[in-house]
Formats: structure tokens, sequence, C-alpha cells
């Protein structure tokens, strides 16, 4: 009868500075695309995940806004939320969101006197540590491929 | 709709310097504001203004439209404060202290009052003179949160207090603002801890106000820009680029940089200082924002006045 403190279905430790939206974006997806999370199961409402998080409501609700305009989730009024099928196919364009991120690793590679092989196998290590062998397995990965360039016509 | 409008409130405690001097912010329905500063920054005199517990000088309070000074609103729970010092009855029980307030408060809630106490570890038959400082804190914020006021004023309400219990206070606060829309003030020192709770600020130094608003605005507007280069490059960086605060060693450069004085999209920085062997733009912990609006306000302060 008394207070349950409610607990998410994927971890996340908010740390100051870094926009909270974006860290619990990324933890969120990143448990939906490793399968912590599938299809059909329910996403904790804005309360539960300020709760647990000590968030403030209004930064969760931006949090749902930004997974479900990325077709991770699906806002179904008086349902709840629920994890659908997995991101939407991507448009060309989306790698080019990780342009910083990649410049950043390769940077940091070359300070550690890092290959380039090296740092393209620890990539390939890393991957499969948290999708799984990405040849072998799963429907995921036909939807998180990145469209080759000879796809695109005109170019 | 703006639950807090503080409007060029001055105050003076006799005979010495002004404790508050033209402070102007507001704050949203649902809205959790920070208010920051150091030790005699002037943090408890403006909630005491805004509990209509001291009227100002000048300039007034409203809290919902009504003024902060009008007895109807603490009477009626429309404010909820809490502050080391609010004295309880300390021969009465703390279930006997619920029984009483409970029908003085129209939106008295039993249930919550019954789940803050077991998450607080509160024992309902305690004498309130038996408790230690941090019991008192969290039973005095139980009553607080129970009558579920529209605006809650917490003065440093972590003092004394666990770090599992401030772990359910920030719980029960953030939940109280998604399911009643409270509004919240809250003067803390434990920056780092409040943060994510946060959606606004507001930072005091000396009685002025120097940084206000929605920490995502403020996110945006103050970052950390490091250029490591030549003399003259980072000197010109220094001269153009609007600052808070800025640190040197050697070919490093590092500046609070003022984004809207000078915008510091990263590429256009990059064309603008092209000497420059590298920038970085890095995002500001509210900690490190505080921090330097002090520092600043301290050193130079017609510079954070203007900012």
């Amino acid at each position: 009868m008394y207070h349950v403190t409610p607990m998410l279905p994927f971890p996340v430790v908010i740390q100051p500075g870094e926009s909270p939206v974006k860290q619990v974006v990324f933890a969120a997806s990143k448990a939906i695309l490793a399968g912590v999370l599938r299809a059909g199961d329910p996403f904790p409402s804005v309360r539960e995940m300020s709760e647990a998080l000590k968030l403030h409501p209004n930064t969760v609700q931006k949090v749902v806004a930004e997974l479900a305009r990325d077709g991770f989730i699906v806002v179904r009024p008086g349902v709840g939320t629920v994890v659908t099928a997995g991101p939407r196919a991507p448009d060309p364009d989306r790698l080019r969101v990780l342009d910083d991120s990649v410049e950043q690793l390769v940077v940091e590679a070359r300070r550690l006197g890092l290959g380039r092989e090296e740092l393209v196998s620890a990539v390939d290590a890393s991957w499969v540590a948290v999708f799984g062998d990405a040849r072998r397995t799963g429907t995921h990965d036909a939807d998180l491929r990145v469209p080759r360039p000879s796809r695109r016509s005109g170019r | 709709m703006t639950d807090i409008a503080i409007d060029a409130v001055s105050y003076r405690y006799r005979r010495n310097a002004e404790a508050l001097h033209d402070v102007s912010f507001g704050a949203p329905s649902g809205a959790i504001l920070g208010l920051l500063g150091s030790n005699g920054a002037g943090k408890t005199t403006l909630l005491q203004c805004c509990a209509g517990l001291r009227a100002p000088d000048s300039g007034r309070v409203r809290i919902g439209g009504a003024d902060s000074g009008s007895r109807a609103l603490i009477v009626s729970g429309v404010i909820g404060y809490v502050a080391e010092g609010v004295r309880l009855p300390a021969e009465r029980t703390l279930g006997q202290l619920e029984r009483w307030l409970a029908p003085l408060h129209r939106r008295w809630d039993t249930y919550l009052a019954t789940s803050l106490r077991e998450r607080f570890g509160l024992d309902a038959s305690c004498r309130l003179a038996t408790l230690s400082r941090g019991e008192y804190m969290k039973a005095s914020l139980l009553c607080a949160l129970a009558a579920q006021p529209r605006v809650l004023l917490m003065d440093e309400p972590f003092t004394g207090i666990d770090a599992l219990s401030k772990d359910e206070i920030l719980r029960a606060m953030v939940a109280s603002a998604a399911a009643n829309g409270t509004t919240v003030m809250i003067a803390s020192h434990d920056i780092a801890e409040i943060e994510s709770a946060l959606s606004h600020t507001a930072i005091l130094t000396a009685g002025r106000l120097r940084v206000a608003g929605a920490l995502e605005q403020l996110r945006e507007r103050y970052r950390r820009v490091t250029m490591v280069g030549d003399e003259d490059v980072l000197a010109a960086f220094a001269r153009e680029q609007a600052w808070l605060e800025i640190e040197r060693a050697g070919r490093i450069v590092s500046i609070v940089a003022d984004g809207e004085r000078t915008p510091f999209d990263h590429g256009m920085l990059h064309r603008r200082f092209d000497g420059a062997d590298s920038i970085t733009v890095e995002d500001l912990s509210l900690r490190d924002l505080f921090a330097s609006v002090v520092r600043s306000a301290r050193t130079a302060p017609s510079r954070a006045e203007a900012a």
C-alpha cells in the first residue's frame, strides 16, 4: 500500500553538465536497439521516469517526444507509451549526425597512438558487444543499415 | 501562467547594506527553480519576501497573481514554506500534528503524508521535541508536501539530511511537480545533486540578480570555449568574444562565453579565428556556471551586471 520507487527498464545515471535529455535518449535508444526493451513492451510514464531519475517532468517530456519522433516508441493516449519494432528506415543524411562523434573518436585514437585498423576493429568489437554479431543476427541490423551511396541517384 | 513573479524587489535590514537590490524574475507554473548564491547573497531574504514573511521596501512579489503579503495565501495553503527555524509544536507527536493540519488544508493528502512518513523513516508516535535536526526538517517537509501547495518555497531543505533521504525529497518534489504542477523555488548549496531536477535557475550575488532563466536556454547561452594557438590569435579571441570568466595557460585560453553577446557557433569560430590550432566548445554544468558568475561578479561587477 505504500509508495514503491519506480525502477527503469534501462540503466542511466545522469551526469551534471551535459543535457539530461541527450543522456536519457541515448540510454533508452541503446536499450531498445540492444533488445533489452522489445517491441510491444510498455515504456515508463513521464511521472515514473522523473521520479526514478529525479528529473524535471518537462525534461522527461522532451525525452519522450524525441524518442517518439525517432520512431523508438509510440505514445497511445489512454493506453500508455509502447516500444515499437525499431526506428524507421534511416534517411541518407542520418550518418551526418555522427560526424562530430566520429571525428572526436578518430582524433582520440590517434592521440593514443592507435592505428586505423585497430580503431575499426575496436568499433566492430563494440558493435558486437552491444548488438550481437552484426553479420548473422537480427532484424535490428537490417533496420539500422545505412544505405549505400550507390542507392542514391544523381550524386 | 506565471506562478511566481518577482518585480523590482529591494530590501534593507536596518542600517545595513541592501540585502536585495532591484531583483526581478519569474517562474512559470510547474517550474522547479533553483535559487543559487553564496552565503549572504540574499536567498533567504528573497524566499521570505515570497512567503509573505517580509514586506519588500520597494517592488512586489505576486504568487499565482495575488500579492505575497496577503494573508489568504498562507492560510489557504497556496504557499508551502520549508526552512530551518520553522517551529513545530514540540510537545505533540508527528501523527497529532498531521491530524491537526489536515482539516486546515483543503488539498491535504493523507495517503501522501503516510507514504512520505514511511519513505523518510519517521515515526508517527514520536514527540517532535525528540527528533534530530534532520528528522525535524523531514517532518516539516512532510507537512509542506502533504498540504499540496501551489507554490513550494524551500530554504536549504537538505541541511542535516542524509543522502538517502535527500533522494526521497527530490523524488517527492518532482513527483509533485509532475502530478499537480506544483511550482517550486529551492535554495540549496547541493547544486550538482539538484541540477537535473531543476527547470529554471536564478543566481544572486550580493543582493543582485546576475543570471536567471530556463536551464535549457542558459545551457545554450553560456558555454566553455577553449582555444589553442599563438599569442596574436588568442589575444584577438579574448578581445572579441564576450566572456564571463577567462583562464589562460601558455598557448591555451579557456573562457566561459556569453553566446547572447557574441554567438559561438563552432564553424563560425573556426572561420573567424582560423589561425587557431584547435577550438572546442563544451556544455557547462550548473555548478560551473554558478562558480563563473560568482567569481566574475567579484572581480568585475560591471561586466557581470551587463550580462
